[in-house]
């Protein structure tokens, strides 16, 4: 890591020269699969729904109908020109309105299950990379007047060359959104984790939930291991939750052929590949409680879980995350796992110490009204709650 | 949202009981407009820096004390103290969880003209390089949520709270971001730049190749040799028992013939600088928070560096060299010899450039970054969160304005 940041670095600053490929269609992209790849390796900041094997099943499967560009930056070595090194992905889709306005716009794509925006750029040549992400949206006539950066992660090497861009530049921005959603770093083990996490009562009526659940029938942590079948555990998975509150409501993964495909293609090639954690809690061998986490370079994503509502009163979900904790900690290799979550999230917020801030960032390209048009902003939105007062509760989202 | 977050309605079986411990804390706030009240709360004020969200040296009272006596003057200072008391044991010592020293101002300076619109900011003297106000892990939420109560009373008579020069990648601005967010307060981030921050990785030697070519390296091998050639090169390291005042001196006296001496902006030109780096050394010192480097040969001090440290934390004050040897490096030099310091001491996590953005050498030299930046918020009343939220666009209009006439505005601007 450290020798590919030093190359990195070297290449970028002293000779490569910058260039921009856009593609409007799948099939164009299928040629720079193993660059994409390559770049996902050495990103600056990993972020599993921007790789390919998670997102061009996505593209796929959502991404019909809608206008996407996909912006592929370049660093060329001028001593070989015939090898271009991939440094920037940025999946984008083409916005006709904003906040209401008829106002071109481009923004990073962002399907249904996808809880990170943050692009992939390859570690050392941020800086490069956005100046040629910056000078293609000033110039290219598909590009709108603003380029918004909708879910990305408000701290980090991506985010900070961002904010180095925004200054040196002085170009008009504004961050429509900031918050925090629960992430997990682990502590020296889990015993200090947890007994920072949750009071001793709290603990106690945790083991207590245990004790009973075990006094029902045989309970038994399972992860998903190299041998195990696969498919098996994605039909149990989806059977699930599909009998949870989703299933009621239309929102589980089973209850649309497209998700549900994609479910099941993204879990299958995350196994193949050695990124895909998956843990269950078991009644009798039957499954009361599951998760599904990514994962990428150094850290993991929590992507889905679901339990068996029946169990309701032993808290399956929060015994399969402490089991999880506890794993996490015997793990080494793990630095991180972000929650993907909302900001208010009741269990995740109590159970996982670490923040990570979220935040939509809009920019201007420089194309009119782009630099009116954020400088309005916070006045518009002023307005708008003024105006709208009764709907904004006081005590925040709830 | 990911499908975790509907989860929200109590399902997965999380209790519903409220997070921790029996009673939420009763936060109460005290404002001290006089400096020499402020001693009394200097042991907790002590304590509380060291249980913080996030270090800040500069706020530390043996740094902030000195810089009443040195840097107050006319200014309208106030400092407001948040304190927790135990609800089931209202007789007991509050405790204290947050300090935040402000300036008033009458007229606010974020737009070109100033505007008589009084305002209310973390106070950054001249010798202050973060703001980062200390706030107490443990109450962290509730501490700031109750400043913020305090600036809603209005008390201060003013619109505009400025969080000045605050870390903008650390648990404060998550706190901050939060509040805001869930209050609906609006807020404006002014300004946001990175500086260089330096984080070991694995040890010095990693460190520096990584950091540096190998064509940069073996060039700076050569400069410490030729330093060399005319006598012993030695770096030193202030440890506990030296005489910190000779150290002081020696600093004092590198600097003033070093560019900055020539431009006049030398500590020791100045008799209240100097005798505010004189306190805060000797105190830092005593308590084992400064960090003194030299390089010297034959007696000759070619490089002077001095920081401090915090917790986990450390930051980069000063540092000077004699310019005789500029074309050897000796500052470079000293500062792989902070480099490598700093990795032989695993519980120094990072160390703060304190320096501008995009500086020349520390910028190569140290990888990481950490984000500065300003943040302006209303205090509570219609007015200040109007002009908060029309703040930009009137940045905007002034700009396209003065646009209109560009050469009389081009010359103001070289005139600065």
């Amino acid at each position: 890591m450290d020798l590919d940041r030093a190359t990195a670095s070297e290449l970028a600053a002293d000779t490569a020269k910058m260039s921009v490929r856009v593609l409007c269609d799948l099939e164009e992209l299928k040629p720079y699969l193993a660059d994409w790849e390559g770049l996902a390796a050495a990103a600056a900041e990993p972020n599993a729904f921007y790789e390919a094997w998670m997102l061009m099943p996505a593209l796929q499967r959502f991404g019909a109908g809608k206008a996407l560009l996909l912006v592929l930056v370049f660093a060329t070595d001028p001593a070989r020109p015939e090898t271009p090194l991939l440094c920037g992905f940025f999946p984008l889709e083409r916005q006709r309105s904003f906040k209401g306005l008829p106002i071109r716009h481009l923004k990073l794509w962002r399907h249904l299950h996808c809880f990170l925006t943050t692009p992939l750029i390859r570690a050392g040549t941020a800086r490069e990379t956005l100046e040629a992400l910056f000078g293609w949206l000033a110039t290219d006539a598909r590009s709108g007047a603003l380029m918004e950066f909708t879910l990305i992660a408000g701290e980090g090497p991506c985010h900070q060359a961002l904010v180095d861009h925004l200054h040196r530049s002085s170009r008009p921005h504004r961050s429509l959104e900031c918050y925090t959603r629960a992430l997990f770093r682990p502590a020296a083990d889990a015993d200090t984790y947890l007994s920072a996490a949750l009071s001793g009562k709290h603990r106690r009526k945790i083991k207590h939930q245990e004790k009973q659940l075990a006094a029902l029938g045989r309970i038994e942590y399972d992860a998903l291991g190299p041998g195990d079948d696969i498919d098996a555990r994605i039909e149990e998975f989806l059977k699930l939750e599909a009998s949870s509150w989703k299933g009621r409501e239309g929102t589980a993964l089973a209850s649309d052929e497209a998700q549900r495909s994609y479910f099941e293609a993204i879990v299958r090639e995350a196994f193949r590949r050695g990124q895909l954690r998956m843990l269950a809690l078991r009644l009798d061998g039957r499954p009361i409680a599951y998760k599904c986490d990514f994962l990428a370079g150094d850290g993991s994503f929590t992507f889905k879980i679901a339990f068996d509502e029946s169990y309701a009163r032993y808290s399956p979900g929060l015994l399969l995350e402490l089991h999880n904790i506890q794993r996490l900690h015997a793990q080494s290799r793990t630095g991180w796992v972000d929650s993907c979550t909302h900001a208010e999230n009741f269990m995740f917020n109590r159970l996982w110490l670490g923040r990570r801030t979220i935040e939509s960032r809009v920019v201007s390209t420089g194309k009119a009204p782009g630099d009116l048009v954020i400088a309005m902003l916070p006045l518009l939105a002023w307005l708008s709650r003024k105006l709208l007062r009764r709907r904004a509760s006081p005590e925040g989202p709830q | 949202m990911s499908d975790v977050a509907k989860t929200r309605r109590s399902v997965l079986g999380a209790p519903s009981a409220p997070a921790r411990g029996a009673g939420r804390p009763k936060m109460s706030i005290v404002v001290v407009e006089d400096p020499a009240a402020l001693a009394d709360y200097v042991p907790a004020w002590q304590e509380l820096a060291g249980s913080a969200i996030e270090p800040n040296v500069f706020y530390e009272p043996w740094m902030l004390l000195p810089a009443i006596q040195a840097y107050a003057g006319e200014r309208d200072l106030r400092f407001v103290f948040v304190q927790a008391s135990d609800p089931a044991d209202p007789s007991a010592t509050p405790m204290l969880c947050g300090v935040f020293p402000l300036e008033r101002k009458r007229r606010y300076h974020g737009l070109a003209t100033a505007l008589p619109l009084a305002n209310i900011g973390l106070w950054k003297h001249p010798f202050c390089y973060l703001c980062t106000p200390l706030v107490r892990a443990e109450h962290a939420a509730e501490c700031l949520a109750a400043f913020f109560d305090w600036l809603a009373a209005g008390s201060h008579g003013c619109s505009l709270m400025e969080f000045g020069f605050i870390a903008g990648d650390g648990p404060f601005w998550q706190l901050l971001s939060d509040h805001c967010e869930r209050h609906l307060r609006p807020h404006h981030v002014s300004k946001s730049f990175l500086r260089a921050l330096f984080q070991p990785r694995g040890d010095a030697e990693t460190f520096l190749r990584a950091a540096l070519q190998p064509g940069r390296l073996r060039e700076l091998r050569r400069h410490e040799r030729r330093l060399a050639d005319a006598g012993p090169l030695e770096y030193s390291t202030l440890e506990p028992g030296h005489d910190v005042d000779a150290w002081i001196d020696e600093y004092l006296a590198v600097e003033s013939i070093s560019w900055k001496g020539r431009g006049g902006r030398a500590l020791a030109g100045n008799p209240v600088d100097q005798a505010y780096f004189r306190t805060v050394a000797r105190e830092g010192f005593g308590r084992g928070q400064l960090l003194m480097l030299a390089l010297r040969s034959k007696g000759r001090t070619l490089a002077h560096k001095c920081n401090f440290l915090s917790g986990t934390g450390s930051f980069a004050f000063k540092i000077a060299f004699d310019e005789e040897f500029a074309r050897h490096s000796p500052g470079v030099l000293l500062e792989i010899e902070n480099i490598r310091w700093l990795h032989a001491r695993p519980e120094i996590r990072w160390m703060d450039s304190c320096a501008d953005a995009a500086h020349p050498m520390l910028d190569r030299l140290w990888s990481g970054r950490r984000t500065i930046q300003d943040v302006v918020v209303g205090t509570g009343g219609p007015l200040g969160d109007w002009f908060v939220a029309a703040l930009p666009l009137l940045r905007h209009l002034k700009r396209k304005l003065f646009r209109r006439d560009p050469p009389r505005q081009r010359l103001e601007d070289s005139s600065e």
